[in-house]
């Protein structure tokens, strides 16, 4: 899949599809340590006021426990069921020895699938995800995040902010949500998967930040029209037309 | 692929990147402005103005792209925004006033229109005109400084308008350099920032 990205084989639909950016990202780099792309990717999520809670994980050894599942089910009590793209639990090492868990809602050029509702739970997207992953944290002792992947260049407040309002609405908390961004993932020099994936998603996709105008070389161009004459008269040849020989009668 | 048919391709390719990375400057602006408000009147239009004319060649490319940004809650008598002005393609002489001196530059420019006691309607902003507040000044350098200028006393502004519409409105406004806004914390610093913190003050 890299390759082909890489190379201009996806048709620019399959370049289009959340699903397959994020099969692709999340399923390359849970092959690598996570200190090497997870970690420093996630750790750039932030809150509406430029807060880095996931900051933590820079800090994290070798030895923290990561799973990956991809488009899990979630239907816990009182919430209505949802598929977010990925959860990851990250389970520290002893004497710390807690689990987290880091839910990802990734979008490429689409918003959220649903918005708020008259229903008693919650509908909005990221609401209906957040009630999910709390319930479930609290049946597994775990610390939730939800983390909205977007291809924004900034917080999109809108979008988070109607996701709070509904579960404030409904009685409900509001959520740990933050976003991240595409354009956030780390660029390295180092060759590896992890200069690919860099490469893909900035270069190729071309998800990355304001990095300034770069300044081009500009060749002069040395050719210009130059503008002819005609030599003879243009000679229209035309067949010949019949000559029409029926008429309209009168009544 | 003759020299020169590769130097017209990069040429081309130059364009678009400088247009993506335009794109890529307003739309961090967008992020920016939206954290303390502000909102864009114009979705995802960015330019106007533009020919697309056998006739007229020189109008196919833009020489602006523009934001414009109300924050209706808050600040209902005034009306944001944040421009790239690439050239000035016509050489028109109604800026920079009496024509005597050429855009030296692209640059980018930001600034705010005070009502006063009206609200803005959005249909009544021209797009095209407005961001070109500070270019239409004489002796204003590309230094990022704030200047206070009377839009009714500048030409191409009074020529715009006969119902005086433009009477007792104050435009505050800024330029940099564009290859000076090198990423996102210089357009937060030296332009978003500056701006809103003049609008508090002011």
């Amino acid at each position: 899949m890299l390759d082909a990205l890489l190379h201009g084989k996806l048709s620019q639909k399959q370049e289009n599809m959340e699903d397959i950016l994020t099969s692709f990202v999340f399923g390359m780099i849970k092959y690598l340590p996570a200190k090497d792309a997870l970690f420093p990717f996630l750790a750039k999520s932030e809150s509406q006021f430029g807060n880095r809670p996931l900051n933590f994980l820079l800090h994290e050894t070798d030895t923290t426990k990561v799973d990956y599942e991809f488009w899990p089910r979630l239907e816990e009590k009182k919430c209505k069921p949802c598929e977010p793209d990925v959860l990851i639990t990250i389970t520290q090492q002893e004497p710390k020895g807690s689990k987290i868990f880091i839910l990802v809602e990734a979008k490429y050029r689409s918003e959220k699938s649903s918005y708020s509702d008259e229903s008693e739970k919650p509908n909005d997207q990221l609401a209906k995800e957040w009630s999910n992953l709390k319930q479930k944290s609290e049946n597994q002792n775990a610390t939730p995040y939800l983390v909205y992947l977007t291809a924004d260049f900034g917080f999109p407040i809108e979008q988070i902010n109607k996701s709070q309002q509904e579960l404030e609405d409904k009685g409900r908390s509001k959520g740990e949500i933050y976003w991240l961004s595409w354009r956030h993932f780390p660029s390295t020099e180092k060759s590896g998967i992890v200069k690919d994936i860099s490469k893909a998603i900035h270069n190729k996709l071309g998800l990355k930040l304001y990095e300034g105008i770069s300044v081009p070389s500009v060749v002069p161009i040395t050719w210009k029209f130059t503008k002819t004459t005609i030599s003879r008269p243009f000679k229209w040849s035309l067949n010949p037309v019949e000559k029409v020989k029926w008429s309209f009668n009168s009544k | 692929m003759k020299e020169e048919s590769m130097n017209i391709s990069n040429l081309i390719t130059q364009i678009r990147t400088l247009c993506k990375e335009t794109a890529a400057l307003l739309k961090t602006a967008d992020s920016l402005v939206e954290k303390n408000g502000w909102s864009t009147i114009t979705g995802s239009y960015t330019t106007s103005g533009n020919s697309s004319s056998l006739d007229d060649p020189i109008g196919w490319v833009p020489e602006l792209l523009y934001r414009y940004y109300t924050n209706t809650e808050e600040y209902p008598n005034k009306l944001l925004y944040v421009a790239v002005i690439l050239d000035n393609r016509y050489d028109n002489p109604a800026y920079p006033t009496g024509g005597k001196d050429k855009l030296e530059e692209p640059i980018l420019t930001a600034g705010y229109f005070d009502y006063g006691d009206e609200k803005i309607v959005n249909n009544s902003v021209w797009k095209d005109v407005y961001c070109k507040g500070y270019f239409f000044s004489d002796g204003l350098s590309y230094d990022g400084s704030i200047v206070t200028l009377k839009p009714e006393n500048m030409k191409c502004f009074s020529d715009k308008t006969t119902d005086g519409s433009l009477v007792n409105r104050k435009l505050k406004s800024l330029a940099l350099p564009l290859i000076d806004i090198k990423d996102t914390a210089k357009i937060e610093k030296s332009v978003i920032q500056p701006l809103l913190t003049d609008m508090i003050q002011s």
